[in-house]
């Protein structure tokens, strides 16, 4: 471990004595201001007047140049009587009195749209245009447009392009984007119009530092509820994860949304279990989120530009999953330099470079992630672990394409990696790979469509017993293949109705699983359970349109079929017994591409929008969604053991109702977000498992499976603070989440048909996050979380059966583990905070488990079979914690 | 597969570095006034038997099986029924165990009902079980191999040790085509001698024990089913090869080792019993993996419904054969040669300078 430490203390050193060298030659040259205004406007697409008498004799450094514009026009004037005055793309500099009187805001700024002379004609309009970043003009998905007027606005695509329908006359319109300063324009609009607008990253000012920003009015403004919008930014002021920047595990600590405990995959929305949320990575689902069983996600947080998690109110385009979708959009590349980012952490280590390949027309965007825990391992002194591995990889790629202006063709490649075998016995891998080729195109101003082509594979391998067992040798595989094709067209008929439509055809292609031998001696018999295939075809409508200047809504319908597809055997089961397989009356042999079963079923949507003023809105929707593929697994951390399940003639289809209700409104020019929401979920077909179900190489696994039903519902307490030098928010959420069987036999029964918590129902859950600018360039802040235990089943009593003892457990999660609260405290200092600067490193410190918290993620009933004080035969409880004491975590990102 | 979880868990142990476990006291709720049924009745005479418990204190949870009290339930009266309307009647002989008439032995394909009223007049009765034809050993081989245990160090900390040994195996096959099912109880029948030097003679000790195997397998999974109506290597047991897993001291030598296979055919009832029994104690060290294993019952009250029961009243067929184990020179296989029945010998002894009955040349 020493010379590990000499190592790292080495290559620290000798970056950090480069990087100085390199930066102090930069930052010593010096220009006049001719020299400084043409650096400025070569950096920023600007043209800047001003009179260079005024400077005469003045000098500047070049780092200037390197500061965020505002800033480095603020650098230009410091201590002089001039101000600046910007219109469009114009800069002119000049006396603080001529400014005074010569221009007036709503001169300089007022916008005209359409045609002056068509006044009258219209009572709204369609006003289409981008939003981009005013430095390097690349577009800004998820920017939001917001007339403080009408109290309506929309935000931007992926292409930064918005479309929004608003009164004709005068308005006035915000803009605003995370990390960037807001915008407010004065708008006359006559008729439909375009306009591109170009927002210009925060500055750091003297007095108030702005690090973390949010969307302006998005949360009152926007038709839709229970959504959680990121984007790059906002994902990196997050608290971490063992030092990571990490989406999922971010994600967990917002309203609603909850993980197992410190481990453990994937997370759990309003109650619903892990495979209830589709995880769409440019529109590939993953099957398994997790790297190391769920220690970190498998999503590069360097690679997210922006992230949708639709918590309820779930857009008519998506479906496939009844409790959540979580649309995670890659970066699309630099289209102006190439950039470099990376980090090095406590588990892997992380790269991302961003490259133009042609100019405004091609960009690429490439990040890998790997872990370096074999190479740990391969250091420990004991010989078992020595020959252990335990390490992942990722790679995830963007090709981004723009023939023209009006269209983009965008290639997503992912591959991601994970394997594990102790001392050298039993190998364990998993992989997902995704794909997905993406082509939008926007024909005219009143029309876009987009055609989306995905693929997914999850493959799990374990191999056991090759070198010390070759008699049970044994190599266990499982599978899915998931292939999409999506196409949407979104047209604006007149000036207040937004139509989306468009058509999903999915097809999946499980294995669940495959026992062969491994090796000649190996004497384990060959099993293969039979494949799964099935067919799910969607269509959707959706509008969204205002009823009135407050009222508006989103109506949509979609209409999910399912078939189940040959070859299969499926087993049929003799009416009222319970499913044995003794009762089995009759054997369906399916054909290939056969129908062996099928359903259809409507999914309507509804939102609901009423604005009570500029800065708060009462919100209401309705969604009703359909699953037709079921994670299999009776473990609370995702295993080799888990599979998933096609919905058949046994298994019928998760149906899920849900409502939901919010008031929003924002104070302090929205500094400061409050919501409250209230939601209802109904849940049939849930699939529940019977006492020791058997999930792996089960022939005929209905016979181990319970369809259950079951409900959830909450409160959501959320106040958020965007801006200034203390950000955060603070969370409270009451919720429930139970099921319960309907079976006529006992064996088909859990806790006797009565109402149970299902293993994701915590009542209570309570987060504060708070950070604090110290200033210019440290950071200080912590996250506290504070939640019920959930539920689990404890033994009751031990009784003699022959010679053995076995348990007698209580009733299906009858009991709590004890409450699960944390600290984490962290300190950051940024390198630099000029946001230009080529080179930037921050250094983030971080204390997990502040107060050494046991917090027990599971329990197990164990013997102990030898050691000081206990004798052979001896049971106990145990609970396990993974970060049972204080942690200190140094993570260091840097970007070029 | 378990193997392979356990694996991983102890491997991302210390890759989490500060994870760790400790003894958990929940607050759980008392089970009170439980009946506690352990309940035989086979096709062979002199194996049926009906215990009953009531549940112990739930403070004697974590304590030692050796020092649970369980109270016994007494003075009940307990008949069994069979389809035919037939009522056998047991007795109590010891406290809480309630034996038959001698003579009595259940009937293949007949279907029996436990009947038990206790002293309160609380009248419980179980689901009619049916004793099914027994299987059939078709043969009893034997194998080297290495086996993983998670131990806990001298520390308290979970370490996996690998133990060299004999995995025992066998082929079985219902002798009515029917699904097999089957639980087996496999005794090691340990002979070895003990010798004592007198010069100039020296005394030779020929002493035996019987060895009961706490982890054999004794329920057939499917992981090596052959069809519904045979299976092939199904594991038996695990027997290391190192002596002082016998605790045999220094001038102890083993001479034979002779395996006693008692085995019980199975109706469906009766298998998902041992089957969740199999899994509640298999799934004792997956850490990370609380598999919730419930056991089910065939019992319960009918004059109150509310009153709990734990335990199963099983009707099964049963058979016994003993093999010595042998080594067979054309293959590195080791091979069974079955012997004599030697269940009813006793279970642990001595005789000096002279062989028992049963000891095997």
């Amino acid at each position: 471990m020493l010379n590990l430490r000499k190592q790292a203390l080495l290559i620290f050193l000798i970056l950090s004595v480069h990087a100085a060298q390199y930066l102090r030659a930069q930052n010593d040259a010096r220009y006049d201001i001719d020299g400084i205004i043409s650096l400025l406007e070569e950096l920023h697409p600007v043209k800047i007047f001003y009179e260079p008498k005024w400077f005469e004799g003045k000098t500047f450094n070049r780092s200037v140049a390197d500061m965020p514009l505002d800033r480095a026009l603020n650098a230009v004037i410091s201590g002089m009587d001039l101000t600046i005055v910007r219109v469009y793309d114009y800069i002119v500099i000049l006396p603080r009195e001529v400014s005074a009187v010569s221009f007036r805001e709503s001169d300089t700024l007022m916008l005209t749209i359409g045609d002056p002379a068509e006044f009258g004609r219209y009572n709204r309009v369609i006003f289409n245009g981008r939003i981009l970043d005013g430095t390097t003009g690349e577009s800004l998905p998820g920017a939001v447009i917001y007339s403080e007027t009408t109290g309506t606005g929309s935000s931007t695509g992926t292409d930064g392009t918005f479309s929004v329908t608003l009164p004709v006359g005068e308005l006035l319109l915000r803009l605003s984007y995370v990390g960037y300063e807001d915008q407010v324009r004065r708008v006359n609009l006559f008729g439909p119009g375009e306009y591109d607008f170009f927002l210009f990253e925060e500055t750091q000012r003297i007095d108030e530092v702005t690090i973390m920003a949010r969307r302006a009015e998005e949360n009152v403004s926007r038709t839709q509820m229970s959504v959680i919008t990121m984007d790059a930014r906002l994902l990196r002021e997050l608290p971490g994860n063992l030092g990571e920047q990490d989406l999922i595990r971010s994600v967990t600590l917002l309203p609603g949304v909850q993980s197992v405990g410190e481990f453990g995959a994937g997370f759990h929305v309003r109650g619903g279990s892990n495979d209830q949320n589709l995880l769409m990575l440019e529109n590939a689902p993953l099957f398994n989120s997790s790297h190391l069983f769920g220690l970190i996600s498998v999503v590069n947080p360097d690679m997210v530009s922006e992230m949708n998690l639709y918590k309820g109110s779930i857009p008519a385009r998506f479906g496939e999953r009844v409790s959540s979708v979580m649309d995670i959009r890659m970066q699309p590349g630099n289209v102006e330099e190439l950039k470099l980012s990376g980090g090095i952490g406590l588990i892997n280590s992380r790269l991302h470079l961003e490259a133009p390949i042609v100019r405004d027309k091609v960009t690429l965007s490439v990040g890998g992630r790997s872990s370096y825990s074999n190479w740990l391992l391969g250091r420990l002194p004991d010989e078992e672990l020595a020959n252990s591995s335990a390490g992942f990889y990722d790679i995830s790629s963007v090709l981004n394409i723009s023939p023209s202006q009006n269209n983009n063709i965008s290639v997503f490649a992912y591959h991601s990696s994970d394997d594990f075998s102790y001392a050298g016995n039993t190998e364990y891998d998993y992989s997902n790979t995704l794909a997905s080729v993406r082509w939008n195109s926007v024909p005219g101003e009143k029309m876009s469509f987009s055609v989306t082509g995905g693929l997914s594979m999850y493959n799990y391998n374990v191999r056991d017993g090759e070198q010390t067992d070759p008699y049970e040798a044994y190599l266990l595989s499982s599978s899915i293949d998931y292939q999409s094709l999506r196409g949407s067209l979104l047209w604006f008929p007149d000036g207040n109705h937004r139509v989306e439509t468009g058509i999903n055809v999915i097809r999946y292609d499980i294995a669940p699983g495959s026992l062969s031998p491994l090796g000649d001696k190996s004497l384990t018999g060959k099993s293969v359970v039979d494949r799964e295939q099935g067919l799910e075809l969607a269509i959707f409508l959706s509008d969204e349109f205002e009823i009135t200047d407050r009222l508006s809504t989103e109506i949509g319908l979609r209409y999910s079929g399912y078939l189940h597809l040959g070859p299969q055997t499926t087993y049929i089961y003799e009416e009222g017994s319970p499913r044995r397989i003794e009762y089995i009356t009759d054997t369906l042999t399916i054909g290939r591409n056969r129908k062996a079963a099928g359903y259809g079923r409507p999914e309507p949507r509804l939102s609901l929008r009423y604005s009570i003023d500029g800065s708060s809105s009462l919100k209401a929707s309705y969604t009703r969604n359909n699953q037709y593929i079921n994670l299999i697994s009776n473990t609370s951390v995702m295993t080799p053991a888990d599979t998933w399940k096609l919905s058949d003639i046994h298994l019928s289809p998760l149906t899920s109702d849900n409502i939901a209700a919010g008031y929003f409104r924002n104070f302090m020019n929205n500094m400061i977000e409050t919501s409250v929401e209230v939601y209802y979920r109904n849940l049939r077909n849930v699939i529940e498992y019977k006492d020791g179900a058997r999930i792996l190489m089960n022939h005929s696994i209905e016979t181990d499976l319970i369809n259950a039903e079951g409900y959830n519902y909450g409160i959501e307490f959320y106040a958020g603070k965007n801006a200034g030098r203390l950000t955060g928010w603070l969370s409270y959420t009451f919720s429930a989440s139970m099921r319960r069987t309907t079976g006529s036999f006992p064996e088909e029964q859990i806790n006797r048909n009565a109402w149970f918590p299902s293993d994701f129902d915590k009542p209570h859950e309570f987060i504060l996050n708070a950070n604090y600018n110290v200033s210019r360039r440290w950071r200080i802040g912590g996250t506290f979380n504070a939640s019920t235990g959930r539920p689990v089943t404890l033994p009751e009593l031990r009784f003699p059966h022959g010679e053995r003892w076995l348990i007698y457990y209580s009733d299906r999660n009858k009991y709590r583990l004890p409450s699960y609260h944390r600290l984490d405290l962290y300190i950051a200092r940024n390198e630099s905070l000029k946001l230009h600067r080529r080179r930037k490193g921050n250094w983030t410190l971080s204390l997990l488990n502040v107060y050494g918290r046991r917090n027990p993620y599971s329990v197990f009933y164990e013997r102990d079979l030898a050691g000081p004080g206990s004798r052979r035969g001896n049971f106990n409880l145990y609970t396990l914690y993974i970060i049972g004491r204080p942690m200190p975590v140094l993570t260091y990102n840097f970007r070029f | 597969m378990r193997r392979a979880v356990l694996h991983i868990m102890v491997l991302l142990l210390p890759a989490v570095i500060i994870s760790c476990s400790e003894i958990y006291y929940p607050e759980v709720a008392p089970v009170e006034d439980m009946l506690i049924v352990d309940g035989l009745i086979t096709d062979m005479q002199g194996m049926n038997v009906i215990k009953l418990r009531q549940s112990p204190s739930p403070e004697q949870f974590y304590l030692h099986p050796l020092e649970v009290v369980l109270p016994p339930v007494t003075d009940a009266v307990v008949r069994v029924e069979d389809d035919l309307g037939n009522i056998y009647g047991f007795r109590e002989s010891r406290w809480g165990n309630y034996y038959p008439e001698p003579g009595f032995a259940g009937i293949e394909g007949r279907s029996y009902t436990l009947h038990i009223e206790t002293v309160e007049g609380v009248i419980y009765e179980s689901d009619p079980q049916t004793i099914v034809p027994a299987a059939i050993i078709k043969n009893v081989y034997a194998r080297e191999t290495s086996r993983d245990f998670l131990l806990r160090d001298f520390y308290g900390k979970h370490a996996v040790q690998t133990v060299d040994g004999l995995e025992i195996l066998t082929g079985m096959s219902s002798s009515d085509d029917n699904i097999l099912r089957f639980r087996i109880k496999p005794t090691l029948l340990l002979l070895y001698n003990y010798y004592e030097w007198r010069i100039p003679d020296i005394d030779v000790y020929y002493r035996w024990r019987k060895i009961s195997i706490p982890d054999a397998e004794p329920v057939n999974l499917h992981r090596f089913t052959g069809g519904f109506g045979e299976i092939t290597n199904h594991s038996l047991c695990f027997l290391p090869s190192s002596k002082s897993y016998y605790q045999l001291g220094l001038n102890e030598y083993v001479y034979r080792k002779i395996l006693i296979i008692r085995y019980y055919t199975l109706n469906h009832e009766s298998y998902r019993f041992h089957t969740e029994a199999e899994k509640q104690i298999k799934s004792e060290n997956r850490l990370f993996d609380p598999v919730v294993s419930q056991l089910p019952t065939n019992l319960r009250s009918t004059s109150h419904p509310e009153k709990q029961v734990a335990g199963f009243f099983e009707a099964s067929s049963t058979r016994s054969e003993t093999h010595l184990l042998t080594e067979r020179a054309q293959d590195d296989m080791l091979g069974f040669t079955r012997i004599e029945d030697l269940e009813n010998v006793p279970d642990q002894g001595s005789m000096l300078n002279e062989k028992p009955y049963f000891w095997q040349d």
